[in-house]
């Protein structure tokens, strides 16, 4: 899933090093994330999310659409 | 994207190649010489009398010895070692190393006890009943490894683990599945004990290599 975790990583002017701690994850993680490697699971997007301000759908983008 | 931005992605993905190509011919030298090593003493019957199956048991279980003592150098000299595995500069194995160290040393002990096992009597020159104490302890010890290595990794590693178990099993149903068929029917001659343990090691290892070339982490960073 694509995601702008990387631009909003990058406003806040830290590293991944520095975001993975934030977040009580491994680096490879939020390498493998912003490289659509690895799509994260609920809890730490929600936490990705409450840590940028913003809500997950601005942070992960899904292009489905329901059935009219 | 502009000029600049153009000429450093380039650099970049450069970088990474020959990374990646340097981690590659390192791998296959060592893994040659260590084949060669331990044919030689084979062939020199230090080791007994071993059979196909116990010579192949054997150069698995090298496989995993060098393996972990490749990420086991890495750890201790960080710097050398971001040279030649995946992570993205030294600071990282550092970050790294309560949950890689665990790995290594249960990657190292799981390698070892396959060899005992490949080197048992009566073939080989350890006795059966020593095989079995040592084959225990070195299993105990990659299992309480592998238990405080688990508990250091965070979700993307769990995640790797478990496909990695569900593709190792569905490997082991398609070769072990297909061999043990074809020997039922009196096609071929089925596989012996040693290389069900053998088809253990060797498709969990292989297994990780697929579900981590399928999510592209093979790529070096």
């Amino acid at each position: 899933m694509k995601n702008r975790l990387k631009a909003y990583r990058e406003e806040h002017g830290w590293s991944q090093g520095e975001l993975a701690r934030r977040l009580g994850v491994s680096r490879q993680t939020i390498n493998a994330v912003e490289t659509d490697k690895y799509d994260p699971s609920l809890p730490l997007a929600l936490r990705m999310a409450k840590l940028f301000g913003v809500n997950v759908p601005e942070l992960f983008i899904d292009d489905w659409e329901p059935d009219e | 994207m502009t000029q600049i931005e153009n000429e450093l992605e380039a650099a970049e993905k450069k970088r990474r190649l020959k990374k990646t190509v340097f981690a590659m011919l390192l791998g296959g030298v060592v893994g040659f010489l260590g084949s060669f090593g331990l044919m030689q003493l084979a062939d020199s019957g230090a080791l007994g009398s071993l059979d196909a199956s116990r010579e192949i048991a054997a150069l698995v279980g090298m496989l995993y010895v060098v393996t972990a003592a490749a990420i086991g150098f890495g750890l201790m000299s960080p710097t050398a070692g971001a040279k030649f595995l995946n992570v993205e500069d030294p600071e990282e194995l550092r970050e790294q190393k309560g949950m890689l160290g665990n790995s290594a040393l249960g990657m190292a002990t799981a390698g070892v006890a396959l060899m005992v096992l490949a080197i048992a009597a009566p073939a080989g020159p350890i006795g059966q009943g020593a095989a079995l104490a040592v084959f225990a302890v070195l299993m105990l010890v990659a299992v309480i490894t592998s238990i405080a290595s688990m508990k250091k990794q965070d979700e993307l590693m769990k995640a790797v683990g478990s496909e990695a178990g569900a593709m190792t099993y569905y490997l082991l149903l398609l070769v072990g599945g297909t061999w043990s068929l074809l020997a039922h029917l009196g096609f071929i001659a089925g596989p012996q004990p040693l290389d069900w343990l053998t088809m253990f090691w060797a498709l969990m290892l292989l297994g990780a290599f697929i579900v981590t070339a399928k999510r592209g982490m093979l790529t070096m960073r």
